[in-house]
Order: C-alpha cells, then sequence, then structure tokens
C-alpha cells in the first residue's frame, strides 16, 4: 500500500472519532430525548477483502445501510451500517420516545435510519473539520436493508482499484433498553489519507 | 449423509464433479455475478462469484475468477481438463444488481455492466445461457447442484427460485 498510515497518525484519527463519537451520543440523546452513553470508539485500517467480515460473521446477514458520498478537500465515500438486532434496538428506542399515537409498523425504520446516518456521518464529519481545518460535505444519503457483502460488493471493488485499506470505525451506544452498534466506513478516493494526516500533522502541536 | 458443501467467497470460484462436491454456494451478490457452468452429461460444473466485466491491466490483482472473461476461460480449462466437452457446456447466471438508487442517470452502474460482459462472453465462447436471474435491486444467495446443475437463487424476501 502506497499510504501507510503510521501509529502516529492512526492515533490523530481516534482522537478525532473519539470527538465524534462524544458528538454524536449528544445529538442522539437530544434527537431522542434519551440519555445514550458511548464508548470511545475502535479504529481500523482494514484490507478490502476483510471489511464485511469485521461487520457481520456471515456475508449474508442483513444490514441496513446508509452509503453517501463526500466532497470538498477530500472526496470519497462513507457508509453509516447498523446490523439487523442493532437497528431493531435503534428503532425500538426511537418508538419508545415516539409521541402518543405514532405506532411502530416495521422492525427496522428504515428511514429513521437514513437520517440518523445522515446527522451522525455529519457530526463525525465536523469533528474531522474542526481537527485537520479541511473543508468536507456530505451527499443526501441513500439507503437500503439487504445482505452486507451485497450492499458493499460494489463500493469495495472502486476502492479496490484505488487502495487496500479502508477505515472502519465501530462505535457502541448504551441506551437504557440495550446497545446498539454503528459501524462507519470511510472508503476514500486516492491519496485522502495522506491529505489527512498532513494536515492533521500541520494542525498538531509541534507545528503550531 | 451429510452434504458436502464448497463456499465460494467473492471473487473467487470453484469447479468439480458430483462426487467431490453435492452443492457449491455463494452469498451475499449484489452487484457481482454468480457464474455457473455446466456439464450435464459429466455431472460437472463450478461457480464463480465475478466482481468485475473485464481484466485490463498486465497483472492479475485479483483471482482469475474475479473477472468475467478470465472466469470463463479458467472455466472452459478446468471443465475440459476433467473430461468435459465444450460442446456440451451451458451457462447460468444470477447477480447483477443496483443495490441503491442510482445516483448518476444515464450512466450504466457495475451491476449492469457485469451483466452485459457476461453475456458478451458466453457468447463469444458459444456457451447458451439458460437461465438467468439478473439486473433488480436485490442482493442473492446462490446454490449450485452439482448433480443436476440445478441454481437456487434466494433473496432476503424468503421467495427461492431454481434457474
Amino acid at each position: 500500500m502506497k499510504n501507510r498510515i503510521t501509529e502516529e497518525q492512526l492515533d490523530y484519527l481516534k482522537e478525532m472519532m473519539n470527538i465524534g463519537a462524544g458528538n454524536a451520543a449528544g445529538a442522539l440523546s437530544q434527537l431522542l430525548n434519551h440519555n445514550i452513553e458511548v464508548t470511545i470508539p475502535d479504529l481500523y485500517l482494514v484490507p478490502v477483502n476483510e471489511v464485511v467480515g469485521k461487520i457481520v460473521d456471515d456475508p449474508s446477514k442483513l444490514v441496513v445501510c446508509v452509503p453517501m458520498d463526500f466532497s470538498g478537500d477530500v472526496t470519497g465515500k462513507i457508509f453509516f451500517i447498523m446490523p439487523e438486532k442493532d437497528a431493531e434496538t435503534f428503532t425500538d428506542l426511537l418508538f419508545l420516545m415516539a409521541p402518543p399515537g405514532v405506532e411502530q409498523t416495521d422492525k427496522v425504520d428504515m428511514e429513521a435510519i437514513a437520517e440518523i446516518g445522515n446527522i451522525v456521518t455529519g457530526v463525525y464529519l465536523d469533528a474531522i473539520e474542526s481537527f485537520s481545518k479541511l473543508s468536507i460535505s456530505h451527499s443526501v444519503p441513500l439507503v437500503s436493508f439487504d445482505m452486507a457483502q451485497a450492499l458493499l460488493d460494489e463500493s469495495l471493488i472502486i476502492a479496490k482499484g484505488d487502495q487496500d485499506e479502508i477505515l472502519v470505525v465501530i462505535n457502541t451506544f448504551y441506551t437504557k433498553i440495550g446497545e446498539f452498534t454503528i459501524f462507519l466506513l470511510i472508503v476514500p478516493r486516492f491519496e485522502i489519507i495522506d491529505i489527512l494526516c498532513d494536515s492533521i500533522s500541520m494542525a498538531s502541536p509541534g507545528h503550531d | 449423509m451429510t452434504e458436502r458443501v464448497y463456499r465460494v467467497a467473492m471473487g473467487k470460484g470453484m469447479v468439480g464433479s458430483a462426487s467431490d462436491w453435492d452443492v457449491i454456494t455463494s452469498s451475499g451478490i449484489g452487484s457481482c455475478i454468480a457464474l455457473v457452468i455446466y456439464d450435464p452429461i459429466n455431472m460437472t460444473g463450478g461457480l464463480a462469484h465475478i466482481m468485475l466485466p473485464a481484466f485490463t491491466g498486465s497483472s492479475y490483482k485479483l483471482h482469475p475468477y474475479a473477472y468475467a472473461d478470465s472466469a470463463v476461460k479458467v472455466f472452459i480449462t478446468r471443465l475440459t481438463g476433467i473430461g468435459s466437452d465444450k460442446k456440451s457446456l451451458v451457462a447460468k447466471a444470477a447477480g447483477g444488481a443496483n443495490m441503491f438508487t442510482n445516483n448518476h442517470p444515464g450512466t450504466q452502474t457495475v451491476g449492469e455492466q457485469n451483466v452485459l460482459s457476461v453475456k458478451l462472453i458466453l457468447e463469444k465462447y458459444k456457451i447458451p445461457l439458460i437461465g438467468a436471474d439478473l439486473g433488480g435491486k436485490k442482493g442473492r444467495s446462490v446454490e449450485l447442484k452439482l448433480i443436476d446443475g440445478g441454481l437456487f437463487v434466494s433473496t432476503i424476501e424468503g421467495e427461492i427460485k431454481e434457474i
């Protein structure tokens, strides 16, 4: 791989994602009017072939997937993913907090998850932006509920042409009715990790 | 007797006879294509989980089974190697879905390119495509029965069809 990331750079990324996770929990708490706790996110650089295995134990397991394009100083694709069980917990939570008269119709509310994906992704990108001083925006989310590998294969194929590793952020949120885990896949185009890390290094103490 | 099942991962493939395996299966097929080439006389066949329409470039970055054109070539070599007559080979294919709304109308999705490429290559090698379940918006899983070449395609809606 041409742009292998150093331990130091990975630490910066972790710090950014940590801020992102805290802000995401805050945004979700406010939105759902319910206290939501979050752990420090796990962050991995995963070879393209192993990405699906990082999310589910079987490639045909179901997930809700919200893909978005991001653009600006760096471009690429970002996926907000919730495995079926987590999506169900999240949907339960959503309807627990719903005003009276609003009935839960589906075990997994895709539209709501698309919107949450949109908001949470925005929060993470904000954290990256403010940390790295890069300008990044993201597109309107799409959503689909299907087999994990089927949803991701196209993007992984495209990513395979550009680089060998994808950034996977795993975050677990704790609520009073249970926990749910989200996965953020960041599939950058070309030299994004370099650009990102350069600008982080520039912004980090020692370069001030 | 337990069924002898071989699972093909994305970008890989397997060729065998009914005496080696009962079933060759692959799951989580979105824009990829599960291509089966089968020889009904010898009860031999194979399944490839194809990712890309064609092999371009000078060296294989992925397995030859990952590209439609090289996969067909490997199938022919392997199957004739274990006694098949090229003339008796038939093909079946499933996949080539577009999992999300096409953001760029007027352009071909990876799924559509894969479908087109598989059809052209089969035509080039004169292998008839006798069963197909292509396109759409849903992911698929497939099971090839080596005893008769039956290809069972399932989606998350629970319907299973044989092609």
